[in-house]
């Protein structure tokens, strides 16, 4: 009889306690994988991407403040700047483009945005990708060309099943409770092909219906004719490149010198998202000590298995070195098992932990439009399979010990 | 029991070599995420003698009183001034018109240099409330060191000007 054959059969005598040891290790990799996974897919999106967007122009008060809202649609502008104040930066040599918008209004729940119609045409939510309307790619209809149009995100429509033709009243606000404009009925002729970014989680109106819905008041209305007058919650800048595709180094000093007006600032999004993961980086941390507590844990239940089976085993043991098998052939046979049970513990546990991804990215997809892969590889991945074999050995170690030092004659002694 | 030992001993070797290199891995993300917060954090909060236009500091008078920032690019001498301390993001208006620089290269030679006011339109300045100032001449394309002095009217005093080019100046 072979050694794996015997360790096989082991195993299957003590089957219960082999899928528990094998579900706890399972579960407790999986937790490592997914938080991991997680962890890194979030810092790519909220940093590495930049969403397309260069720069944000906004007014004075919280950077991060005008990043949640001009790029996740959430939280609220801290105030307003003047289209006059936008034409000048728009004017700088180094500024290739804007997209002016004009937050604060929504719909069941959803961020309703007036912007400029090039949004739909010039805008690159992610580097070199436009929006879509296309059948194929999953949206539907066209770009608004009147006042009372509006576009859906592919997300919105989904959520609150919205068909071309369906119509809406937007909500003066953000909050529960803040007026309706009863009196303001748009029309749906655009959703939005799918992007994998928050806007696909957002509405969007012609940024001269703002002006004019009923309620805001005739020196708002006036905004909509009077470009002196008017103003803006924000504009999404386009920057000019150098060689090699890099941002125009003259982005700096052009913060700078918008930075010493007192009308608004200039934010750049990857500069300011990086302090959002300082301010919840100690959460991930937790996180992952809480899935790194589990596999341990769930090791040291293999030991104390591993342990118990011993003391089951010793006369079979004793049995099988009274027959020929060598010290070192029982602490392999331990040794074997231990590693066995480990690495299908991390070979189910990576699979669960990429199938807990896939679920999460689809619910996060719905809730804030990011794109979450349940195929990406972490680091966790790469290290998991080596991390469990050792483990498997660290777990069998002192039980393999026992069995090699196990006396014989003791334990060949009849018991009756 | 000598070769199980030996055995032994090369697993947990190999075992501490990968727990190491998985933890390494992620400190060294953590300290790339903590640099590249610093680095972002030092932009936005760590104004403290920042040079914001990758120039050097030069303390008016005192460090506290404020700052001449200065940067050379080809045949253009730049100066930005801006506050003191910890508020060396922030411009700070004069109201002079032009401002008399004498320079002193590396081989003693002095040279005059006037800088004229550009106006930082964003900011709403203009000539006579103005921040920033540049010179041109041919001579100072290459030139990697000089110290220079001048007079400009700061913060409602007539103060004196020391550039030292490019270590900055400190008398703190």
């Amino acid at each position: 009889m072979s050694l794996w054959r015997i360790v096989f059969k082991s195993l299957r005598q003590h089957r219960l306690s082999t899928g528990l040891a094998v579900f706890s290790i399972a579960l407790g990799v999986a937790l490592l994988i997914s938080v991991i996974s997680l962890r890194e897919q979030s810092h790519h999106n909220f940093t590495q991407e930049g969403l397309g967007i260069d720069a944000v122009l906004g007014p004075k008060g919280s950077p991060l403040q005008i990043v949640l809202n001009a790029l996740y649609h959430l939280e609220e502008m801290p105030g307003k700047i003047k289209w006059s104040y936008y034409k000048k930066v728009i004017e700088d040599p180094i500024v290739s483009d804007g997209i002016p918008f004009i937050s604060g209004h929504s719909f069941a729940g959803f961020r309703v945005n007036a912007i400029d119609d090039r949004f739909f045409t010039d805008f690159e939510f992610l580097p070199g990708k436009h929006f879509s309307f296309n059948r194929n790619a999953g949206g539907d209809g066209r770009s608004f060309q009147s006042r009372n149009e509006a576009v859906a995100g592919w997300a919105v429509a989904k959520m609150l099943d919205i068909k071309l033709g369906d119509t809406f009243n937007p909500v003066c606000g953000v909050n529960a409770g803040d007026p309706i404009h009863v009196n303001d009925t748009l029309t749906f002729v655009g959703i939005m092909a799918p992007t994998g970014t928050p806007h696909d989680r957002a509405i969007y109106i012609p940024l001269k219906t703002f002006y004019t819905l009923e309620g805001h008041g005739q020196d708002v209305a006036q905004m909509a004719v009077d470009e002196d007058c008017r103003e803006i919650s924000g504009a999404y800048l386009k920057i000019k490149r150098i060689r090699g595709g890099a941002l125009h180094p003259g982005i700096q000093d052009l913060k700078y010198n918008i930075s010493q007006s007192s009308a608004a600032q200039l934010v750049i999004p990857t500069e300011v998202l990086p302090r959002l993961f300082n301010i919840i980086g100690w959460v991930d941390h937790i996180l992952l000590a809480i899935a790194v507590l589990v596999t341990l844990l769930a090791t040291l239940f293999l030991f104390t298995a591993l342990i118990s089976a011993l003391r089951e085993r010793r006369r079979d043991i004793a049995l099988m070195r009274s027959l020929g098998a060598q010290r070192r052939t029982v602490f392999g046979l331990i040794i074997t098992e231990s590693i066995l049970i480990t690495l299908l513990g991390g070979i189910l546990g990576l699979c669960f932990g990429h199938g807990i991804v896939a679920i999460g990215s689809y619910f996060i997809k719905i809730e804030t439009g990011l794109r979450f892969s349940a195929g990406y590889l972490s680091v966790a991945d790469i290290f998991v399979i080596p991390s469990m074999l050792i483990m498997g050995f660290l777990a069998g170690l002192l039980p393999a010990i026992q069995a090699y030092r196990l006396s014989v004659l003791k334990n060949l002694t009849p018991v009756s | 029991m000598l070769k199980i030992k030996a055995f032994i001993r090369f697993f947990i070797a190999i075992g501490f070599g990968f727990f190491i290199g998985l933890t390494c891995n992620e400190q060294h993300a953590g300290a790339i995420d903590k640099k590249e917060t610093t680095a972002s954090h030092s932009k936005e909060e760590e104004p403290a003698h920042k040079a914001h236009h990758q120039g050097c500091l030069n303390a008016i008078e005192t460090c506290e009183v404020g700052h001449a920032e200065t940067k050379i690019e080809g045949d253009t001498l730049k100066v930005w001034f801006v506050g003191g301390g910890t508020d060396t993001g922030r411009s700070v208006r004069v109201p002079d018109q032009i401002i008399n620089l004498t320079i002193t290269t590396p081989d003693k030679k002095t040279k005059n240099l006037i800088l004229y006011p550009k106006p930082n339109i964003l900011a709403e300045e203009k000539a006579g409330d103005c921040s920033f100032f540049e010179g041109k001449a041919p001579w100072l394309i290459g030139l990697q060191k000089f110290n220079a002095a001048g007079k400009v009217n700061f913060k409602g005093k007539e103060r004196k000007i020391i550039i030292e080019y490019p270590k900055g100046y400190d008398p703190d």
